[in-house]
């Protein structure tokens, strides 16, 4: 008997298995429900980024019945954060994190983006970079580091200057000596497009654009694994400092992380503005 | 049914539960509370079968699914750029029939003419730069190489054909979408007998010439559609090559026109400002007003203008083309979507 049972247990498998695909046909059952997929990332609009009186912000996601919530002191948007209706009027820089909700589906992942109210700008004479863009990625040229004009989260946008690899050093000649306390570098990370943070920044100062002091340096927190482009800022204070010229000298990590799918490549480092105030 | 048998039968049962459940997807039918989801807007609107179609990858990979057609027979045609089976051919409830074409390196547009009664193909390939007709069983019956007598290239590589459309008399128009932009047109032969559009910044011009297909639904003034991807515009040109018209959809990156009815269908790779994973199928009335946008956001025209599109709910990573069936169901193949295999888009109104 028990020869017999044995036998039969795949033969049953098998005929359950068809029955009930033939089954799930006529049932509909193999048709994607609600609450599985995910909504798409809401879009934040705004003029710029960058701002020097107030800032009006929008944010869209045209689905009926779809709610976005938001923060401005960087936590997480839940569904009980603030709601957006028309518009959002920043008059200080905040950090907006959005994200948006829906009845029959999953809520999406937080688009987050910095806006920064910026003082008056400082006479810039040149601005020279140690090595070109990537010819596809060269934007408006080294120029556009310092037009406070953000680029969006899209690298192919022409605010963004691309580099593949190596290190960036960028070299900002002042019109006349000035006095600074804080640089701003806006980068971007967008892991889907092999677009990474790099490691670390370093400040460097001169007078005569040959011998350069160390001011200070900063650390980047690699990013984690996810899926959405992001726009970043490493801001560093420091004591003021008085000079013509200033280096930031951008170290790139190694190596695209283990987790990626170009673990060992050289990652691309994407910038598209310096802030000095 | 004695005890013995009916205790066995739902111990099967239950095993065989279990090891669907395992299966990507299968959640779907878990929670049997919730509703199948409805996409797509006004009259044209669908529920979804992520696993149409899926197939044992180690048997018949795909790498990018780049087009679909619908032959005669009813069977539905997978154009990928693997190597291994080009053409995977399916009936309409996904099961694989053939598969066919191990030649076909930059396999990427496929379209299907039928000739005195029987089906041909015409594949546009990156890789190999040239056109390449077979018949329904993949035996190769004309090539068309890179257009060197047009004087208009260099070298082979500087065309990189993406789509193919025949028109009644077999005359062939190749959009040549990632190479210099031109749609050229050849007579049945592959003989050339004109050349237009190209890269340039005025409205005869193209950025990305991704798609092209011929357009009879007035029957009097047949004429031919072009996608402008990089433009977010389809583009009406005659079959001499003269503008007649642009169709703007601001935020949405079409890839190739399908007509079917009155419709144009378009799977649209991106939308919005064109990051990653953002795409969704836009659908066009007779008057080429967009009036459906499955995965995508609600088609409002305000003043007669469209409002920029974006994808809302995350269905579609890279929509690449659309295939219609006779019951108007959807068949989505996507590029670069995880070696994922078409979706099937079912029509509900």
């Amino acid at each position: 008997m028990k020869k017999i049972l044995l036998f039969c247990f795949p033969i049953l498998i098998f005929n359950c298995n068809s029955a009930s695909k033939v089954a799930s046909i006529t049932t509909e059952n193999n048709y994607a429900k609600e609450h599985f997929f995910q909504l798409a990332t809401p879009i934040i609009k705004s003029e710029s980024i960058l701002f020097e009186e107030v800032n009006r912000i929008q944010l869209i996601l045209d689905l009926p019945k779809t709610n976005i919530h938001y923060t401005l002191d960087g936590s997480e948007p839940t569904s009980s954060s603030l709601i957006f209706s028309n518009e959002i009027i920043l008059k200080k820089s905040n950090i907006l994190n959005a994200r948006a909700f829906h009845a029959q589906h999953l809520p999406s992942q937080i688009v987050t983006a910095e806006f920064i109210k910026l003082s008056k700008r400082l006479s810039i004479k040149n601005i020279i970079l140690n090595r070109s863009p990537n010819k596809n990625y060269q934007g408006k040229g080294s120029k556009a580091l310092v037009d406070r004009k953000k680029g969006t989260t899209n690298f192919k946008t022409n605010e963004w200057l691309g580099f593949a690899g190596e290190d960036l050093e960028v070299v900002i000649e002042f019109k006349e000596k000035n006095y600074f306390q804080k640089i701003t570098t806006s980068l971007l990370s967008d892991q889907n497009a092999w677009i990474f943070l790099p490691k670390e920044i370093e400040i460097l100062i001169s007078d005569d654009g040959k011998k350069f002091t160390p001011v200070d340096k900063k650390e980047i927190t690699p990013t984690t694994e996810n899926s959405i482009a992001q726009l970043y800022f490493s801001t560093i204070n420091f004591e003021k400092q008085e000079a013509t010229f200033v280096k930031i000298l951008i170290k790139n990590i190694s190596s695209i992380p283990d987790w990626h799918a170009g673990k060992g490549t050289s990652p691309w480092l994407f910038i598209d503005e310096i802030i000095i105030e | 049914m004695d005890r013995r048998k009916f205790v066995k039968s739902s111990l099967t049962t239950l095993v065989a539960t279990s090891f669907f459940q395992k299966e990507p997807f299968s959640f779907f039918g878990k929670n049997k509370n919730f509703k199948d989801l409805i996409i797509g807007h006004n009259s044209h609107r669908y529920k979804i079968d992520m696993n149409w179609g899926a197939l044992n990858s180690n048997f018949f990979p795909v790498n990018d699914c780049h087009e679909m057609v619908q032959d005669s027979k009813g069977r539905i045609l997978l154009l990928t750029n693997h190597v291994k089976n080009n053409i995977i051919i399916y009936d309409k409830s996904g099961k694989l029939i053939e598969v066919w074409g191990t030649e076909f390196p930059g396999a990427h547009g496929l379209t299907l003419n039928v000739e005195n009664g029987e089906d041909f193909l015409y594949i546009a390939d990156n890789n190999r730069h040239e056109i390449i007709k077979t018949n329904i069983h993949g035996k190769v019956l004309l090539q068309i190489p890179f257009p060197k007598d047009s004087k208009k290239y260099n070298t082979a590589n500087q065309y990189i054909p993406t789509e193919t459309a025949i028109t009644p008399n077999g005359d062939i128009y190749v959009a040549d979408g990632y190479g210099l932009q031109h749609i050229l047109h050849y007579n049945s032969k592959g003989k050339l007998q004109n050349i237009f559009g190209g890269r340039g910044e005025g409205d005869d011009f193209f950025d990305n010439a991704h798609g092209i297909c011929y357009d009879d639904r007035d029957s009097r003034n047949p004429c031919l559609l072009i996608t402008a991807r990089q433009r977010n515009e389809l583009k009406r040109f005659s079959l001499e090559g003269k503008l007649l018209e642009i169709i703007p959809l601001p935020g949405a990156f079409i890839c190739r026109p399908v007509i079917h009815g009155n419709e144009v269908y378009l799977a649209t790779i991106w939308s919005g400002d064109g990051s990653e994973n953002t795409g969704f199928i836009s659908i066009l009335n007779k008057e080429n007003k967009l009036i459906s946008a499955p995965g995508g956001s609600t088609p409002i025209y305000q003043n007669e203008q469209l409002n920029p599109m974006h994808q809302t709910i995350k269905i579609f990573h890279h929509p690449h083309d659309v295939c219609v069936d006779e019951e108007e169901n959807l068949y989505v193949a996507q590029w670069n979507s995880g070696k994922t295999y078409p979706i099937k888009l079912i029509r509900v109104s």
